[in-house]
């Protein structure tokens, strides 16, 4: 090869370094998609425990540089059946403007650790549910991660 | 000038714009701040059963959605910071929002305790965003 033809190469891999980073003139772009994972399973709503689940979602980048990403977590607990649904096989019916929110806003979201390339959140569903919906509940716990990185998510249960 | 001399200054120039930029970007990411006030409505419920026939209306708790809306509909790392007069303090949690960031923000009602009369929450929302947007807030039955 060409000294020229070297020196182009190498012009052409400068100017794709710049027009993929992630940090370029003083702003952050974000990708118009982000990494979601989703955990399917129960809870036993008639433990005593305070946290009666607790789902660990991991973002790893896939770039290869070891420096931890910036990344937050978004998250929503699906419960079912709902307070609503539940009242309802009592014979009680429960109507309003916002009926189950009991059931939906007990969960508590924190960054737990981190490691070189990834950052780890926990998810905690709080017995505050648990006082209705006889024995067992099922849950979906749906997570995504908002980062300028490109990267995977993965969600496990550990409790 | 020789095609590899005016090559030599390309890259001189090149190499020199990148790090510039990472030097801008480095020290000067931009952080905009976003703040709005919103005070609670009523969550208004009724408990009905039929045998025997018995009805009754409560306040249940409240939950306030917070929204930050980026005008290209990206979404962004942001932080979202709320001072209230509420009894309790509230739950916070981001919930998935394509179009910017939204979180989920919940209390218990408040009351005048003297005669037990309802009273809305007054809350300063505040957010810290790297995408500059609007912010919002609504009941979550009115979103």
């Amino acid at each position: 090869m060409s000294t020229e033809a070297r020196l182009t190469d190498l012009e052409n891999e400068l100017k794709a370094l710049k027009q993929t980073t992630p940090v370029s003139l003083g702003a952050l772009r974000f990708p118009a998609s982000v990494p979601t994972a989703d955990y399917i399973g129960s809870i036993d709503t008639s433990s005593q425990d305070y946290i009666v689940a607790r789902l660990a979602a991991t973002f790893t980048r896939s770039d290869g540089v070891q420096i931890t990403p910036m990344v937050d977590f978004a998250y929503t607990v699906s419960i079912s059946p709902t307070y609503q649904e539940y009242m309802a096989t009592q014979g009680v019916t429960i109507t309003g403007n916002d009926p189950n929110v009991n059931t939906e806003a007990y969960m508590n979201g924190f960054e737990a650790s981190t490691t070189a390339d990834s950052v780890t959140f926990n998810i905690d569903v709080l017995n505050a549910i648990a006082p209705y919906a006889g024995s067992t509940a099922n849950i979906i716990v749906h997570v995504e991660a908002i980062s300028p990185l490109e990267g995977t998510l993965t969600i496990t249960r550990v409790k | 000038m020789t095609t590899t001399s005016k090559k030599l200054k390309d890259l001189r120039m090149e190499v020199q714009a990148q790090k510039i930029a990472f030097q801008r970007a480095a020290t000067k990411l931009n952080l905009y701040t976003k703040t709005i006030t919103f005070n609670t409505k009523k969550n208004a419920c009724t408990w009905t059963e039929t045998n025997p026939p018995f009805t009754f209306d409560y306040e249940d708790n409240e939950r306030v959605v917070v929204t930050l809306t980026t005008p290209s509909g990206v979404n962004t790392l942001a932080n979202l910071e709320l001072v209230g007069n509420y009894d309790t303090l509230p739950t916070v949690e981001r919930v998935p929002y394509s179009g910017g960031a939204r979180w989920h923000v919940t209390t218990s009602p408040r009351y005048n305790w003297d005669d037990h009369t309802w009273l809305p929450t007054t809350y300063t929302f505040t957010v810290q965003t790297l995408v500059n947007g609007t912010l919002s807030a609504a009941m979550y039955w009115e979103v």
